[in-house]
């Protein structure tokens, strides 16, 4: 479904992504995880058209999509959140999420948008905010906003980025599970960026672990879980005593 | 149910107010009357405004050019070619709109002061264009309305104008309230909050700022109109004043950017105000308006932002709490 060959992307000296390669399958679900500053949300920026890469190539059914503009991403069907989350604060959480559905894949009108968007609202547990100001909500509640509005736009690839970071236990298995059931019931496929390893072992059918910015392992998570290099990426260099 | 008693007042209070504006100028003398009228012509400048600087958040300082240049299209049309104002109007703001989606396209380029900057020096290019082509628009000696009659937007008496700029600014306020919660309006209310995230759910963000800025200067060019219309005499100098582009923004911003109601607001207490100011030390101080808008601006961007409309709102929702 979407396929990058061999992306390079610098910043100045800085090598953030080095020949990158990646495939997602439909209806798949891949972690995405590696250490900070691996480039895992570079890699994000890349595949949704906010960088453009310096060298190869992003295939989304078939269409190379590489360095399109963002929005016409989006009405490709690939829809992010961001690691920080950005609503748009002076709007209603139901504006935030009917804006989406309005300008998304569908272009829907007034009335269908407000549907879809309560629907996705309720989806998330966030109905009974649905007329407070974006910028009123708690970090959990913005978070769950973006999932919404991102899902607003009509998306069949949805990147998370660091959509649990910040949650309590309880909350973050919630999500995960909100989470996985888009992809066992409603058909999406996924990457998700985690730090939160727990939370990207348990709900992943694939995990792809970046370091340095390029690629260190690739497999199920149990596989990766059982790395050598995985583990001494994430610990360090074993140490002599 | 708290709602619907919500609705009821609101109802009654904007009934009450309309029947107030329209009745008024049976009660006061021609001077209050001339005043007010001022007020709304401004309200509605204010309002136009609004769309690219307020939901837009794009602060232009240069809105006294559009103002012009419908002011100049309307009125060569009706001196020239016979085109009476009420269908010059149009023109006028296509023209201005035109303009505007130049001034949007800078935009794209130019954020937050530089973008301000970039306006002022756009207003000063326009003057300079309508002082070369002499040809056109009688460069720096102006254009006179001659014409007369109703049918070419041209009354006797100050009343007919009163009426005509309470329409406009009525029409003003039902505009807002309406694009405020279009399709395009919640675009570009996204697009000023974050324009990463306005990506993101698909808002092609050039096109909106070009189309808002348009839509603004669009609006501008006809009270452009109506403004060469009560006074009867333009020329570059009386129309493109940074004073005129300051006290639009101003207006818009200490009423409170961003909603339906700002620029009347601010327009009902700047514009008597700077008026009673010019009366009282006529011409002797110059700048002096320009030096008033810019202490007044201040004070509300740093005292209390959102303007008076902004902190009434919330004065309101703090006393009831339980209204949600």
């Amino acid at each position: 479904m979407l396929e990058v060959k061999g992306v390079v992307k610098r910043f100045g000296g800085l090598v953030a992504l080095n020949k990158v390669s990646l495939s997602v399958k439909e209806r798949e679900f891949l972690g995405l995880i590696g250490p900070n500053g691996s480039g895992k949300t570079t890699l994000f920026n890349v595949i949704t058209g906010y960088y453009r890469p310096e060298e190869g190539r992003v295939y989304y059914r078939g269409d190379d999509i590489t360095g399109l503009r963002p929005h016409l991403i989006v009405k490709k069907g690939i829809a992010r959140t961001f690691q920080i989350p950005k609503p748009f604060g002076r709007l209603t959480v139901l504006e935030n999420v009917m804006s989406a559905a309005m300008y998304g894949r569908k272009a829907a009108s007034r009335s269908e948008a407000k549907e879809i968007a309560m629907d996705w609202l309720e989806y998330v547990r966030l109905k009974e905010k649905a007329d407070v100001e974006a910028k009123a909500l708690n970090i959990v509640e913005r978070k769950l906003m973006e999932l919404a509005r991102a899902l607003s736009t009509g998306p069949d690839l949805l990147l998370l980025d660091e959509l649990v970071a910040g949650l309590n236990p309880s909350e973050m298995m919630e999500v995960v599970k909100l989470v996985r059931k888009l992809v066992d019931e409603r058909g999406l496929t996924i990457i998700m960026v985690e730090h939160v390893m727990k939370a990207v072992m348990s709900i992943s059918d694939r995990v792809f672990v970046l370091h340095r910015g390029a690629k260190l392992a690739e497999g199920s998570p149990q596989e990766v879980s059982r790395d050598p290099k995985v583990i001494e990426a994430y610990l360090g260099e074993p140490i002599q005593v | 149910m708290g709602l619907e008693l919500k609705f009821t007042k609101k109802l009654i209070i904007a009934a009450l107010l309309l029947i107030i504006g329209a009745i008024f100028p049976l009660f006061a003398d021609e001077f209050l009357v001339s005043i007010l009228m001022q007020a709304y012509l401004w309200a509605f400048l204010a309002m136009s405004w609004d769309v690219i600087g307020g939901y837009g958040g794009q602060f232009s300082l240069g809105h006294a050019a559009f103002l012009a240049l419908g002011a100049y299209t309307s009125t060569i049309l009706l001196q020239g070619y016979n085109v009476s104002p009420w269908v010059g109007m149009w023109a006028a703001g296509v023209v201005a709109g035109a303009a505007g989606a130049l001034v949007g396209i800078a935009s794209l380029r130019l954020k937050g002061p530089f973008f301000a900057l970039g306006t002022i020096a756009f207003a000063e290019l326009v003057k300079l264009l309508l002082l070369y082509f002499k040809g056109i628009t009688g460069g720096p000696l102006g254009i006179l309305i001659t014409k007369s009659g109703p049918e070419n937007m041209l009354f006797e008496t100050q009343t007919p104008y009163y009426y005509l700029m309470f329409v406009l600014m009525l029409a003003g306020i039902l505009f807002l309230k309406w694009f405020e919660s279009s399709r395009f309006g919640i675009g570009l209310v996204a697009v000023r909050e974050d324009e990463e995230a306005a990506e993101g759910v698909g808002i092609n963000v050039y096109r909106t700022k070009v189309i808002g800025a348009a839509i603004s200067a669009f609006l501008t060019g006809i009270g452009g109109t109506i403004y060469a219309q009560w006074i009867h005499f333009i020329r570059p100098d009386i129309l493109v004043k940074l004073e005129y582009s300051t006290q639009i923004a101003a207006i818009d911003v200490v009423g409170g950017a961003g909603s339906p109601y700002g620029g009347l607001i601010g327009a009902l207490i700047l514009v008597p105000l700077s008026l009673y100011l010019n009366a009282l030390f006529g011409g002797m101080i110059a700048g002096l308006s320009l030096i008033l808008y810019g202490v007044v601006l201040l004070i509300v961007v740093v005292m209390i932002p959102g303007g008076i409309y902004g902190l009434l709102r919330r004065r309101l929702r703090r006393k009831l709490p339980d209204q949600r």
